[in-house]
């Protein structure tokens, strides 16, 4: 229980930073895919969630393992390759058609379309490092429990995720067509930006 | 009505410089030098301003803080200017737009964007405001400011510098000097200057208006071809429409062979000056700059003072 408070406390305590680090690749995203109703934007903000959870899941158990092999070393690449992996994702998602092209692709823009990726683009915020995402990894390290090391993340990720779930605030203006046409040239943006971070912290 | 044109382009780096003095005199209890102090970089770095606010909150001295007092004024210029502000007031712009001046006709004839082009300044400004508050860092001023005079903010050493350098040394040539000069129209403050994206929001609660008269309008398209920030496109314009975007620099006006635009409140006449009345040639954005000028340098001065 305590172990649960502890992580909803430091989720709650500095989700703004998580915000921070999650917004350039959430909101352009968002601006874009938004429809004028909650429902769908909620389930929207939901998949990106889920992709964040995933990562958060991963992560506590992998940082837990470190811990109990005494080792509480990250390899430096991660964090670049992680950015570098969201803005190729972002860039992608920008060049590709709104509609599938059934000539060309049919099968993987049946399997694959745009909409599914909230999904994986959560997963890679989940693993781009923030501040409190370390405060947060430095604690489960020394909790040597796998376990409890997922609850803590769990309750970090319900205390952060407060601070990413008003971004469905989005709903009232998704119809603005031009919102859609900023959104589209923001991922473009942001996509380009975030290629330039990762591939200077992987050269760095 | 041609001397108040002349008097206001004089006005405009008149105000531009003590405005700049205000600013520095107003910062200087600035206790940390974590955001800009231009007014260009304001709108792209509003969240790093509200979180320098938010510590400021927590300090002893929350009121000599800087952000509190330029929050101040950008509810004053909106009001005082709207977009208008991007024609007639910012200084940086007025080399934009001395550049698009200086060739009497186009070397390239420029008069429609591709897509969705035109609204890349307000993209810029979503991508920067993010980018600055996750790196706490005012992103516009180390990578895209072409006006940035100065080395602050920028990496001391290293080529992260000298590629900074490059970048804002390309923006500065291509955007402010080339194609202003050879496409005769603003390109840095049309297509990048996030700060009018910024105006182009908060200016919607400044009543003047740049409005089409339906009536009038017989679809010639010089407007089009008149406006210096690509404001009007043809889809807006068959719906006798002006972008938002518009910087009310009356381009439009004086080219309009009909007089089918004009400067309204809201979209209606002034209802002390209708067209074609004695006092019509009032009904000018240039009357009121004049105005707005003398309030905001009272504004300004009142805060020098304080």
């Amino acid at each position: 229980m305590l172990v649960l408070i502890e992580g909803f406390g430091l989720g709650l305590s500095t989700g703004i930073y998580c915000l921070g680090a999650c917004a350039p690749i959430l909101i352009p995203f968002v601006m874009v895919e938004s429809r004028p109703n909650w429902r769908s934007n909620l389930w929207l903000t939901g998949q990106f969630l889920l992709g964040r959870l995933i990562a958060y899941v991963l992560f506590a158990a992998g940082a837990s393992l470190l811990g109990q092999l005494a080792s509480s070393r990250l390899p430096t690449w991660l964090v670049p390759a992680g950015l570098l992996l969201s803005g190729i994702l972002m860039l992608a998602y920008a060049a590709a058609p709104r509609e599938a092209w059934p000539g060309l692709c049919p099968a993987v823009c049946r399997r694959f379309p745009a909409a599914r990726m909230p999904l994986l683009l959560g997963f890679l915020v989940g693993i781009n490092v923030c501040p409190p995402f370390l405060a947060a990894m430095t604690r489960v390290i020394d909790l040597h429990h796998t376990g409890l090391s997922i609850l803590y993340f769990l309750a970090f990720f319900v205390g952060t995720t407060l601070y990413v779930l008003p971004v469905i605030l989005v709903t009232p203006i998704a119809r603005i067509a031009r919102l859609k046409s900023i959104g589209w040239l923001a991922c473009v943006i942001a996509g380009t930006w975030f290629c330039a971070s990762g591939i200077s912290g992987l050269v760095h | 009505m041609a001397w108040l044109f002349v008097a206001n382009k004089w006005l405009r780096g008149l105000v531009g410089l003590s405005w700049l003095n205000g600013l520095n005199e107003n910062l200087r209890n600035l206790q940390a030098q974590e955001v800009p102090n231009c007014h260009i970089a304001m709108g792209s770095s509003i969240l790093n301003y509200l979180y320098q606010q938010y510590l400021a909150f927590q300090s002893e001295n929350w009121y000599q803080w800087g952000p509190l007092s330029l929050g101040f004024l950008w509810l004053v210029i909106p009001f005082l200017f709207g977009q208008a502000w991007c024609s007639w007031g910012c200084f940086y712009g007025g080399l934009d737009d001395g550049f698009s001046r200086i060739f009497v006709k186009p070397w390239i004839r420029w008069f429609r964007l591709p897509g969705p082009l035109r609204d890349l300044p307000a993209a810029l400004l979503v991508v920067l405001a993010l980018t600055s508050l996750t790196t706490l860092l005012p992103v516009f001023c180390l990578w895209v400011c072409p006006f940035k005079l100065t080395d602050g903010f920028l990496d001391p050493v290293g080529n992260t510098r000298r590629l900074q350098l490059a970048i804002l040394g390309t923006v500065l040539v291509v955007a402010v000097i080339l194609l202003p000069l050879l496409a005769r129209k603003r390109l840095f403050c049309g297509l990048i200057c996030p700060f009018g994206a910024w105006q182009a929001l908060t200016g919607k609660i400044h009543p003047f208006r740049v409005t089409i008269d339906p009536d009038r309008c017989t679809q010639c398209q010089r407007c089009l071809r008149a406006c210096p920030t690509f404001a009007i496109s043809h889809e807006e314009l068959r719906q006798h429409q002006i972008g938002p975007y518009c910087n009310q620099c009356g381009e439009c006006i004086d080219v309009c062979p009909e007089v089918a635009i004009r400067y309204t409140a809201f979209g209606r006449d002034f209802p002390w000056m209708p067209p074609g009345g004695a006092l019509a040639e009032f009904a000018d954005h240039r009357v009121f700059a004049l105005f707005a000028y003398l309030l905001l340098g009272g504004a300004v001065g009142s805060l020098c003072l304080y």
